[in-house]
């Protein structure tokens, strides 16, 4: 894909956030007449029509072939189908799953590794969640498999990054039994076998507090500029994780409802939008050519967010509406600030900034 | 005195140690017991020729690598060549020639490196191509990281 086409693609996902946003501000009960009509199909924008194009735009950038494009591509019809209400471009999820499949097959086939077994699983457990969601399936029912997608890509990059620091085998081990553990859960569940929400939560937070404890963060965080912003946010999101993780294993998953609420937000908002925040200061220039050199003002919107995220849950928990409204709107806001202090860091850059220059250990 | 000739006929058949020039085995200096070289018995037809410092012959396989060191690695924050992604490196007559691994296949960073690769490597005077090739066999590991790496990030520790 030219640069223009991936700055498109990024420009499409932008305005599908956008959407996405409103429409949760809706479902919160702030009134945006233009948005209410979409309210019901907020969480599933995020998911598929951002979240899954920037990872499948990740991922065929890294195989280099044209036709891994595919994936982005259908992930923005998925999102602009639900924008839209087109319901004729709804199956374009199952063949963007489908393709994202394809990718993660044909890196695998470039070098065989354990990372990419756990990223092909994520990849197949969303394409099953998709199936069933195209078929008809509640949102409720696929959404678990829909995380075990996004747990498994991430910890597939962090067991990955963690041969830097090298920790004990039997801890690596652990982290993929782990991870596949919760695809065999969510597929079960997914199928109808018997399954449990509760034990999925115990190995959710297992794997939140193993990124806690040997991610490659504890190591960055160490350095200074970017490898220390993105550890930050790798390792707040995974004490999101863990929250998210415990909160499932104490409370289940009901089909609604505030702890259903807290438990996908802390996972999609706390873990999942902490590494896109945390990744965009090197995946924009690697896959748009859009520098983005690293600012302190970055860390603003990553504190929106990790507050509007703790006034929503606490808000959720404690049963007060208001509460839970502020922490949406903040939230909004962190990721409205994020642009913007992306495009205040562009334009305070020292003339002939060079991106890699702005940090480094060694 | 004239000055001795740059490329005598037949410079063994002198001795070059001082400026009475004598036949070789002569040495009415009686400073040596044997004959002082002409220079360019030593170091050849050209050794009176300047080299240039920045001629492309000049550029070294080691002023290559160290300009890549300035290409990080921007999640870790360590440069490639402590990293051990850098596999090969080979200049032959201005061109030269990069064999590069990362440390996954699904890291999208890949074609950033090659490109900023590329540029640092023309950046140096002299050298008119750059091939870099991406390089999946052997598998990069953490033994591949330099000393410095290691203890930059408390590998272990």
């Amino acid at each position: 894909m030219s640069k223009l086409g991936a700055r498109a693609a990024l420009a499409t996902v932008a305005a599908i956030a956008l959407v996405a946003v409103f429409a949760g501000l809706a479902r919160l009960g702030i009134p945006l007449s233009f948005a209410g009509a979409r309210a019901s199909v907020h969480g599933p924008l995020f998911v598929l029509g951002v979240f899954f194009t920037l990872i499948s735009l990740e991922r065929a950038v890294a195989l280099g072939a044209r036709l891994g494009y595919f994936a982005p591509v259908l992930g923005a019809c998925t999102g602009l189908s639900l924008v839209t209400g087109a319901a004729v471009l709804r199956p374009a999820a199952a063949l963007a799953a489908l393709a994202l499949v394809l990718v993660n097959a044909a890196l695998y086939r470039k070098q065989a590794s354990v990372h990419l077994v756990l990223m092909l699983v994520g990849s197949l457990s969303l394409l099953a969640a998709n199936v069933a969601w195209v078929s008809g399936a509640a949102v409720s029912d696929v959404v678990p498999s829909w995380l075990t997608f996004f747990v498994l890509t991430i910890v597939a990059e962090r067991v990955e990054l963690a041969r830097f620091v090298a920790p004990p085998r039997a801890a690596v081990r652990g982290l993929l039994l782990l991870g596949f553990s919760v695809a065999g859960l969510t597929l079960c569940g997914l199928l109808g076998l018997p399954s449990s929400e509760r034990a999925l939560g115990l190995l959710l937070a297992l794997i939140g507090l193993w990124l806690l404890r040997y991610d490659l963060g504890r190591r960055t965080v160490r350095q200074p500029g970017l490898p220390r912003y993105a550890a930050v946010c790798v390792l707040s999101g995974s004490a999101w994780l863990l929250f998210a993780g415990l909160l499932l294993a104490m409370l289940g998953l009901p089909a609604a409802g505030p702890s259903y609420d807290a438990i996908l937000h802390a996972v999609f908002v706390g873990f999942v939008l902490a590494m896109v925040f945390g990744h965009a200061p090197f995946i924009l220039p690697a896959v748009a050519r859009i520098a983005l050199p690293f600012h302190r003002v970055l860390y603003a919107p990553l504190f929106l967010l990790h507050a509007g995220l703790l006034a929503r849950c606490s808000g959720d928990l404690a049963l007060v509406p208001w509460l839970r409204q502020a922490g949406g709107l903040l939230n909004a806001l962190s990721l409205v600030t994020f642009i913007a202090c992306a495009i205040w860091a562009r334009r305070h850059a020292a003339p002939g900034h060079d991106p890699n220059h702005a940090f480094g250990a060694i | 005195m004239a000055n001795p000739p740059t490329h005598p006929a037949h410079p063994e058949r002198v001795c070059w140690g001082c400026d009475q020039y004598c036949p070789a085995d002569d040495l009415t200096c009686g400073k040596d017991t044997v004959r002082t070289p002409h220079p360019v018995e030593l170091f050849g037809d050209d050794w009176n020729v300047p080299t240039e410092p920045d001629s492309p012959d000049a550029i070294t396989r080691s002023r290559a690598i160290e300009s890549l060191r300035s290409v990080l690695d921007p999640e870790v924050g360590i440069n490639i060549v402590d990293l051990g992604v850098l596999y090969e490196l080979s200049v032959a007559a201005g061109a030269i020639r990069v064999e590069l691994t990362l440390t996954s296949p699904a890291c999208p960073l890949g074609a950033q490196i090659q490109r900023e690769v590329r540029a640092r490597l023309l950046g140096l005077k002299g050298v008119e191509r750059v091939e870099v090739v991406e390089v999946w066999d052997p598998p990069w590991s953490a033994e591949r990281m330099s000393d410095a790496a290691r203890s930059a990030l408390g590998a272990g520790g």
